[in-house]
């Protein structure tokens, strides 16, 4: 991004001068004050290998062998969205993001590739700007994205779902900056597996044989439901649930199953929980059973419960790698939400 | 880096490092700030005093719950945590000196030789041509190796001098250093600034007795040498003196063998010698002003001085020896009795008894090196030679003949060099044990008086200091403190505890206690911190190696030991044309005293001389020899009775 400075509230203040009122930085980022709009659901997924949803008992590693270190490396991505100024009612949000794999060798984790990837842009609806403002924003040159949504009229629009627009394009920039990353990898180590924090994208590259894992910790949608569902939660540490493919129209259909990495006594039936995803070209290739396929990369993940990724609140499903890529992002590029 | 709870300030700077960089504690590195003062770019030079590791383990609870309680499972983990090395370091010199500012922001670079002769000051006295530093060791920390100096006007004065080591019995870390700086010195100390030798007691073993004895090197102790400038070889020039054994005839060292007799000489005292230093053996509790008064009278009166009162009958005294001294005491004694008299020149009778036996009893005191004689065999005070070590071996001799010897020898030394008379400008006397001799309490000794004025004056003289002991904190802190040149080699961790060591950080200490042969921590005038380097094994015979190749030699009779050092003036002399002599006809007295007049008088005929003070002998006894009348017993009561 060459060497520009960062983009500061008083930077904008100076830009915008009278034509706006900056709002001071210190709050929350949007990604944290803005209240989720869609309700969490469950959706039912057809079985790959079962005839119904069951637990899946994983061998334990033997006391005297190491762990198995099966990942070379962890990718993840970070994102921040913050209103830097208001004009009337129209906010100016000020959104950044990154990515980086960061690579284990000799047990230390390094950074792959020259540097993180890292995207920063203003977002605001121009069409409701003067064009004043519109220019002094383009002074600053930083791109300038257009949030305006074509199905309602400006006038009727809510100034929060103008964040929510402006969050939602942050996120996607995020999303192709870790799928610009993922496809780095595959295609320059198809065969080095990839701890992919969340979904997997749906490049051709990663879903076309790579080995690279994606490990959602939240769960907005649960791929089970009834009886299954109950199973899902029953799981005990060290326990999958059975293969099943998400569909999607946005992406090939996937491998994937439910993963407790440590016991829930005491907690939530979802603490603990995670949810894998791998292609489907990747299971075949990995073994051909593909329970045994599933079994081996359940390992990988569980053997990355340790180091424990305290003190991230998501320590109970989240890998140290994964941690430390969040660390690196925030040291690199300063203060940022973690995806 | 530097952090608002840890900001760098201009003493001190934070830095952090790789997990496989070289750095530690005693490393020496130069910082390079970013932006420029009036045009120049601030350097500043440190030395790694502290350091610290942690890893993002917020509590090792975590780690606990990670492993599942098992130890052995979180060694195991596919990832270790990250890692932090961070080293605290106290600033050695800032470049330029003004304005002296916190330390900036800047990459931190290890030093090389150029950088470390300007960390410590060394730039300023290490010119080509006419340099004043003497090394004392490499500096090997960071992956460097720089030689370091000392200033020898620091060193050896005038502006600073004497040097004290402090370390563990039993290391050889001690010996070893002065015997590695006294050849550095050797080689070293410019011409400009005169000539130099030292004067070093041997008080333990044969720690000292083999110094021109060479040593088995190796490779690495040889490119040391070679780095540092100075040959790996033992000193050229050695000369060992000692006190006879009670008998005297051999000679009370541990460097006894047959091969190594040609540089070692007697040392022996008359009362001459010894008057001025009877003070050194006369507890001041046992001596009172008045005879304190006595003893002035006789020294600086009777003793080499033509005596005559009227008491004695006009008969005239030439006292030069002890024996001398005896027959002037019964005399005198004799004669105050003859005469019913109490008093004599003021002096009490029992004054007198008093300190009649008490100067006679320093010839019993210290048989073998005070003799009764008067005969003397010393040190070559005035023609002390430009790098030259004279030893005195003390080790096996009693504590009063130690002190005396210690006393008189700095005495002379120091007479001389205010005269500019001892054929050297510069001596280094070596002492160890010093906490025995100096120590921080107890009664103020003689000894002890002197090596306090040594320490305090003696720099102006060229008269230096160096000193050694296993507990610095326990000597007077005025002779170590007039040390201008510290070295430390390994530390009992009691002595660390000390107030003494407060000033060094809790890393420093912790190296100090743990370093190994060779190393040491060196304090200097010009050194901002302690300082660490290695110094080579020193070229000569350790005392332990020295005794197993060197073997003690057989103590040899009567005829082997007056043989031996007749050959000495004369070495195609045999034991064949003098063997009648020994054969039973002469006691060892009367053969010893031949053997002294023979060494004294260096004659042309050393066999013709020496026979002849046998034909005086039997010429002498002819005559009947005047009768002994005792000494009558001290009345009963008396409190000088004894």
């Amino acid at each position: 991004m060459g060497h520009r400075r960062q983009l500061t509230a008083r930077a904008l203040r100076e830009a915008l001068g009278t034509l706006a009122h900056a709002v001071d930085p210190g709050g929350a980022a949007l990604e944290v004050s803005l209240s989720a709009q869609d309700a969490p659901r469950t959706r039912a997924a057809p079985l790959l290998c079962d005839a119904a949803m069951r637990a899946h008992a994983l061998l334990a590693p033997s006391p005297n062998d190491p762990q198995p270190g099966a990942f070379a490396a962890f990718l993840d991505g970070v994102q921040e969205s913050r209103v830097l100024a208001y004009v009337g009612t129209v906010p100016i949000v000020h959104g950044r993001s990154g990515a980086v794999v960061r690579a284990r060798v000799d047990r230390r984790l390094v950074t792959w590739g020259d540097l993180p990837l890292t995207d920063e842009a203003i977002f605001a609806p121009v069409a409701a700007l003067p064009s004043a403002v519109t220019a002094a924003l383009e002074a600053t040159e930083r791109p300038l994205v257009d949030t305006t949504e074509d199905n309602l009229p400006l006038e009727e629009l809510h100034p929060q779902q103008m964040l929510r627009r402006a969050v939602q394009l942050v996120q996607r920039g995020r999303e192709a900056l870790e799928q610009r990353l993922a496809d780095e990898w595959c295609a320059a180590t198809p065969h080095a597996p990839l701890y992919v924090d969340g979904g997997l994208s749906p490049s051709a590259t990663v879903l076309g044989g790579a080995r690279a894992v994606g490990v959602i910790k939240s769960h907005h949608t649960l791929y089970a439901t009834g009886a299954a569902l109950a199973t899902v939660m029953a799981l005990r540490a060290n326990e999958r649930s059975s293969l099943f493919v998400v569909e999607s129209r946005w992406r090939e259909p996937v491998a994937s199953w439910y993963l407790r990495l440590r016991p829930s006594g005491g907690h939530d039936p979802l603490w603990g929980l995670a949810r894998i995803e791998l292609s489907l070209a990747a299971l075949a290739a990995i073994a051909p059973d593909a329970d045994a396929a599933c079994d081996e990369v359940s390992q990988w993940v569980a053997a990355e419960a340790s180091p424990l990724a305290l003190p991230d609140a998501r320590w109970d499903t989240m890998a140290y790698g994964i941690r430390d890529c969040e660390v690196y992002l925030r040291a690199t590029l300063g203060r940022l939400g973690s995806s | 880096m530097a952090t608002e709870r840890r900001p760098n300030t201009t003493h001190e700077f934070h830095f952090w490092t790789a997990l496989n960089s070289p750095v530690g504690i005693g490393t020496i590195v130069r910082v390079e700030g970013a932006n420029a003062i009036d045009g120049v770019l601030p350097k500043v030079y440190g030395v790694v005093t502290d350091g610290m590791s942690y890893s993002d383990l917020v509590s090792p609870l975590h780690d606990v719950i990670g492993s599942d309680s098992d130890p052995a499972r979180a060694s195991r983990a596919a990832t270790e945590r990250a890692e932090i090395r961070l080293y605290t370091a106290a600033v050695l010199r800032h470049v330029p000196d003004e304005p002296l500012q916190p330390v900036p922001m800047g990459q931190v670079f290890l030093a090389h030789d150029r950088d470390v002769a300007i960390a410590l000051r060394m730039d300023g006295y290490l010119r080509d041509g006419e340099g004043t530093g003497i090394p004392v060791g490499l500096y090997r920390a960071g992956g460097m190796e720089s030689p370091v100096y000392l200033d020898a006007d620091f060193l050896l004065g005038p502006e600073a001098a004497h040097l004290n080591i402090t370390g563990v019995s039993g290391l050889a870390t001690k010996t070893s250093a002065v015997e590695w700086l006294l050849a550095s010195i050797f080689a070293h100390f410019p011409q400009s600034k005169g000539s130099v030798a030292a004067v070093a007691f041997n008080v333990k073993g044969p720690d000292l007795c083999f110094l021109d004895q060479a040593a088995s090197l190796e490779e690495h102790d040889r490119a040391m040498y070679e780095r540092l400038g100075v040959p790996a070889a033992p000193f050229a020039n050695v000369r060992y003196f000692a006190p006879y054994k009670a008998r005297g005839f051999a000679l009370n060292t541990l460097r006894s063998n047959p091969a190594l007799q040609h540089n070692v000489s007697p040392l022996t005292w008359g009362l001459r010698e010894v008057m001025q230093f009877a003070e050194v053996l006369l507890n001041k509790d046992d001596i009172d002003a008045k005879a304190d008064a006595l003893i002035d009278f006789v020294a600086s009166r009777v003793v080499d001085q033509p005596f005559t009162d009227p008491l004695l009958g006009g008969r005239h005294f030439q006292v030069r020896s002890f024996a001398d001294l005896d027959a002037f005491f019964r005399e005198l004694i004799d004669a105050m009795e003859g005469a019913n008299r109490e008093q004599w020149r003021t002096h009490h009778v029992a004054t007198i008894r008093k300190v009649r036996n008490r100067l006679v009893n320093i010839a019993t005191r210290c048989e073998g090196l005070v003799t009764n004689d008067g005969h003397a065999s010393d040190l070559p005070f005035g023609s002390f030679e430009d790098r030259a070590v004279y030893v005195i071996d003390v080790a096996s001799l009693e504590e009063d003949a130690q002190d005396l010897i210690f006393a008189r020898v700095v005495s002379k030394l120091r007479e001389h060099l205010e005269r500019r008379t001892l054929g050297v400008d510069h001596i280094v006397v070596f002492v160890d044990e010093l906490n025995k001799y100096a120590p921080g309490d107890g009664p103020d000794t003689y000894v002890r008086k002197m090596l306090l004025d040594i320490a305090e004056r003696g720099r102006y003289l060229g008269l230096v200091l160096f000193s050694a002991q296993q507990f610095r904190s326990q000597v007077h802190r005025r002779v170590v403190g007039n040390s201008g040149t510290a070295i430390y080699g390994r530390m009992d961790p009691d002595e660390l505890a000390t107030p003494g060591y407060a000033v060094l950080g809790a890393s420093t200490r912790t190296k100090l206690a743990t370093l190994g042969k060779g190393q040491l921590m060196v304090r200097h005038p010009h050194f901002a911190q302690p300082i660490f380097v290695r110094f080579p094994r020193p070229a000569m015979l350790s005392g332990r190696e020295g005794a197993e190749r060197f073997p003690q030699g057989e103590e040899p009779t009567l005829a082997e030991a007056v043989l031996r050092q007749l050959r000495t003036l004369d070495p195609q002399l045999t034991l064949a044309p003098i063997a009648h002599v020994f054969e039973g006809m002469y006691d060892e007295a009367t053969i010893l005293r031949a053997r002294d007049r023979t060494m004294r008088e260096r004659p042309a005929d050393v066999k013709g001389h020496f026979l002849s003070q046998f034909r005086s002998v039997v010429a002498s006894r002819g005559a009947t020899p005047a009768p002994v009348r005792p000494l009558r017993p001290a009345p009963l009561g008396d409190p000088y009775g004894t």
